[in-house]
């Protein structure tokens, strides 16, 4: 009983946060929504029976990248708050087509009879015998892959003379480029 | 020296490493590096194929093999065979790719990419080193599938002309046609032996395990096989265009090894032809229709590699015949002779288009004062082609009618010395043409020079081969060829051989007649109207092709681009036009550019095809929501 | 009681308004975190099947840390990529980024 009211408080937490993402006019109170979603989701991973993960969905979610989502949105300045809002044909479309998508999940769901066996409470050492014996190859490929993320990120964002070549570094004629083009384009 | 005999399989490896360096390093490496690399692999092979003779000759033997493939109760294996007709044949394209990549060394100098021709060269050595050693058919056709691939890079090493591209594009169709047979060959003996080696196929066959109708199909299909890589009527079209490849890569793929591999072919599953005569029956027609049909042809071609490429398919067709009328020996024997003397012909004849830079016989003449080696290679060769002892080509020659006489195959010899006649005639003509008659007027000697001596070496060493090789199965040495392969002595009859060298000496006589003493000037043919038109067209057979096959098949292409334009181009449209509709919503908040969504939407049903790529806005978010509808309406489809 | 279908449904549910967001906003900052959202959905589903299809190996949670790895490394790359694109262009608005056009 507890746990399904905790269950439903955290989907409606979490639920609640989405829509205030998707909706909000400022994008930092989009931000701050996507943060009560996480920590919502966080709260279900222990309701799962997986301390660890909620953990790590704290630190890595909450932390780390609410932080970093905080951080480009004051970098970016204020252009990014004030969007110009997309035609009602788009919000018309995208929920068609996003409803249809849920109706259709939600039918699968339906109709799949899941071979269901009792929850076990995965404490962090369960998790870690995996990780560290048959995942271990994967698990230091993803080490290495978010290293050169990182390196990555770096070089692209960085402001000065990366190439030498007088140009800062990042892809300079992406907008230039692209938006006389859209005139004669269809767009 | 027996030990030596289980590494064989090292043997094709060998040219393989070379290859793939040559791939890997481009032009890094120094020129000689390269060609050092190919020859000095060359040269061990070689060596290393001399050792296996020697240990052959004394009754050694080596079959191994690894199981390849193994599925549920399935097991196919690859091996090798090492026996007397492998080591021989290991012998023989190991020694004419020596020759050959020693003499490129001048030949391919000034070449761009003489590495490539290098790689290229050994990639085909490899690859037929693998055909003669395989120990099943299965892998024979890999390595002959391969073979096919480095002809096809040979033929178009000069890519950039438009003569060389069609000429590979040709020669590749037409062999994989042939191919198809070998392959539906395999098929069925898959499916009737339920194995590939030589060995366990041969038992079974001779058992009667395998027999009936499926037996007869198998070995028509692999004589098609056969007949594509040999360039036998009707599938013979290819060689002659394949001359737009660099001479030496001619030499040895389309005049020495490659195309041979098709009597090895035949020669090497004789005893399932023997099988069945109405198979060797075909085998001996075909091959004898192409003997008369290319030699025919030959005797009107005035490029000097066309001539050769020409007697090639009918040298080729003497030895199918030989194969048909039973003595697989003598076909073994005339495609070794084969090998050393047009080798050294197209060799000489490279010789002779390096000093003039031509190919056209009616442009050269009196090249034996300027060119006196090249000249004398080049008679060493011709005669031996032309069948005149003591050279090599007599010895074979013979032995091919000498089998004829025997199974009492009248028709086949009177073919055999019509052959013989036409041959001595045509190097005749060429030979008198180009290095005996008095340039004519559009004659280009006058600055014809030598070739050096890293060209004349290997022609000096294969002249030498083919005054001698032929002795080996003669009564002087007690017919030791036909005792190595295990096939007993036919013995000599001096009338027969005396009778051949008689139509040859005259087919020489006629030639010397008509084109040294100028009693019909080079353009005979041109003006005799009975027969000109149907040996200069080579018997129309390449404008049946054209008309009967080519021609269809561009309708055929036709009225699918019909239906391609009308249904495919159709829902293209569709597409085209759901894409713009979704484009054109995104559009309206676009800075209004719907001017440009109404443009495109009437270029659409003008042009669909262009207007697909307008599903490709660009806009992320277009892919995605296309993305997700897509998926909506696959778990509709599929999950109902 | 709460059984798997639940946390099923709430996933798509989360993944669906990330759907719409991401298809909607025209701001590339909001397109990549609606991405997050996303993901953490997927994550919320993995977590759920792991306990209850299949508990006894936590394959399922240990897909929810690679995903997080993913998620981080893509949101640090998508981050500079908005910044440099910001900075050099002045732009955000995701339309306007269309290289991609055929």
């Amino acid at each position: 009983m507890t746990q399904a009211i905790l269950f439903y408080l955290y989907a409606a937490i979490a639920l609640a946060g989405a829509i205030v993402l998707v909706r909000a006019r400022n994008l930092l109170h989009g931000a701050l929504g996507l943060f009560a979603t996480i920590i919502a989701i966080g709260g279900l991973f222990l309701l799962l029976g997986s301390e660890f993960l909620a953990a790590m969905q704290l630190f890595v979610y909450g932390g780390a990248i609410t932080v970093l989502i905080m951080f480009a949105l004051m970098l970016a300045g204020p252009r990014v708050n004030s969007e110009d809002q997309p035609s009602r044909a788009v919000y018309w479309l995208a929920g068609i087509v996003s409803a249809a998508f849920f109706v259709a999940v939600a039918l699968v769901l339906w109709r799949t009879e899941w071979h269901l066996s009792a929850p076990v409470v995965h404490d962090t050492a369960s998790i870690a015998e995996i990780l560290f014996s048959r995942y271990v190859l994967p698990f230091e490929i993803a080490g290495l892959s978010l290293t050169i993320a990182l390196i990555g990120s770096i070089v692209i964002a960085r402001e000065d003379d990366v190439l030498g070549d007088g140009t800062d570094g990042s892809d300079a004629p992406v907008g230039s480029t692209a938006l006389p083009e859209d005139e004669g384009g269809l767009a | 020296m027996t030990g030596l005999l289980a590494y064989a399989w090292l043997l094709p490896l060998a040219p393989l490493v070379v290859f793939a360096i040559v791939l890997a390093t481009g032009r890094k490496l120094p020129k000689n590096v390269v060609a050092g690399m190919g020859i000095g692999v060359m040269f061990a092979i070689f060596v290393a194929s001399m050792g296996m003779l020697w240990a052959v000759a004394q009754g050694a033997r080596f079959e191994g093999s690894v199981p390849w493939i193994e599925m549920k109760g399935v097991v196919i294996e690859v091996g090798i065979l090492v026996d007397p007709l492998s080591v021989l044949m290991l012998i023989v394209v190991s020694f004419v790719s020596l020759l050959v990549q020693i003499y490129s060394l001048g030949y391919m100098a000034d070449e761009e990419r003489f590495r490539w021709y290098y790689g290229a060269i050994s990639l085909f050595t490899a690859a037929m080193l693998g055909v003669v050693l395989s120990d099943g058919w299965l892998l024979m056709y890999m390595c002959w599938e391969i073979m096919g691939l480095a002809s096809f890079l040979l033929i178009g090493f000069w890519f950039e002309t438009e003569v060389a591209s069609k000429a590979a594009t040709k020669a590749f169709m037409v062999t994989r046609f042939g191919d198809v047979g070998f392959g539906l060959a395999l098929a069925i003996m898959w499916f009737s032996a339920g194995t590939f080696t030589f060995e366990a196929v041969f038992k079974l066959v001779e058992s009667g395990a395998w027999a009936g109708p499926t037996l007869v199909v198998a070995t028509l299909l692999l004589f098609m096989g056969a007949m594509g890589k040999s360039a036998q009527f009707p599938l013979h079209v290819w060689l002659p265009d394949a001359m737009a490849g660099p001479t030496p890569g001619s030499a040895l793929i389309h005049a020495a090894t490659m195309v041979a591999a098709g009597v090895y072919l035949v020669a090497r599953s004789f005893p399932l032809f023997e099988a069945n005569p109405q198979t060797l029956t075909v085998v001996a027609t075909i091959g004898a229709i192409t003997a008369v049909m290319a030699a025919l042809i030959a005797t009107s071609v005035d490029d000097i590699k066309k001539v050769l490429a020409y007697s090639t398919i009918s040298q080729l067709g003497l030895m199918m015949l030989a194969l048909g009328v039973g003595s697989w020996v003598a076909a073994i024997f005339h495609l070794m002779t084969h090998a050393f003397f047009k080798a050294l012909l197209f060799l000489a004849a490279g010789s002779v288009i390096h000093g003039t830079h031509t190919q056209d016989v009616r442009e050269m003449g009196g090249l034996w004062r300027k060119m006196p080696w090249t000249t004398a290679v080049w008679v060493i060769g011709a005669l031996s082609l032309a069948g005149i002892p003591p050279l090599a080509g007599f010895w074979s020659k013979d032995e091919i009618l000498l089998t004829a006489f025997h199974k009492e195959q009248w028709g086949f010899l009177a073919v055999g010395l019509v052959v013989a006649m036409l041959t001595a005639f045509y190097m005749g003509r060429s030979t008198f043409l180009a290095f005996f008659a008095k340039p004519g007027a559009t004659s280009k000697t006058d600055h014809a020079h030598e070739s050096s001596w890293v060209m004349l070496g290997p022609l000096v060493a294969l002249a030498t081969i083919t005054v001698v090789i032929g002795l080996v199965n003669s009564p002087m040495f007690g017919f030791a060829f036909g005792a190595y392969l295990g096939e007993h002595a036919s013995g000599m009859n001096l009338s027969l051989a005396a009778v051949a060298v008689g139509a040859a000496l005259a087919g020489i006589a006629y030639a010397y007649a008509m084109y040294q003493r100028g009693k019909a000037n080079p353009d005979w043919y041109m003006r005799n109207r009975g027969i000109a038109p149907v040996l200069t067209k080579q018997f129309w057979i390449d404008d049946v092709y054209q008309r009967v096959i080519v021609a269809p098949t561009l309708v055929i292409a036709g009225v699918f681009r019909g239906m391609d334009v009308a249904v495919v181009d159709g829902v293209v449209r569709g597409f085209g036009k759901v894409g713009m509709v979704v484009s054109a919503l995104l559009a309206k908040f676009d800075r209004g550019v719907v001017d440009g969504a109404v443009d495109g939407l009437g270029n659409g049903v003008i042009d669909g095809g262009r207007e697909t790529r307008k599903i490709e806005t660009g806009n992320v978010q277009t892919y995605l929501l296309l993305l997700v509808a897509s998926i909506v309406v696959l778990l509709w489809v599929f999950a109902r | 009681m709460i059984g798997l279908n639940h946390y099923l449904l709430l996933g798509a549910a989360l993944f669906v308004v990330g759907l719409y967001g991401a298809l909607t906003s025209k701001s590339a900052l909001r397109v990549v975190i609606c991405v997050e959202l996303i993901l953490n959905a997927v994550n919320l589903n993995l977590a759920a099947f792991s306990s209850y299809v299949a508990p006894k190996q936590a394959v399922g949670m240990n897909f929810v840390i690679f995903l997080m790895v993913v998620a981080a490394a893509e949101i640090g790359l998508a981050l500079a990529i908005i910044i440099s694109l910001n900075r050099s262009n002045d732009i955000d608005a995701i339309d306007t980024i269309r290289r991609l056009r055929g």
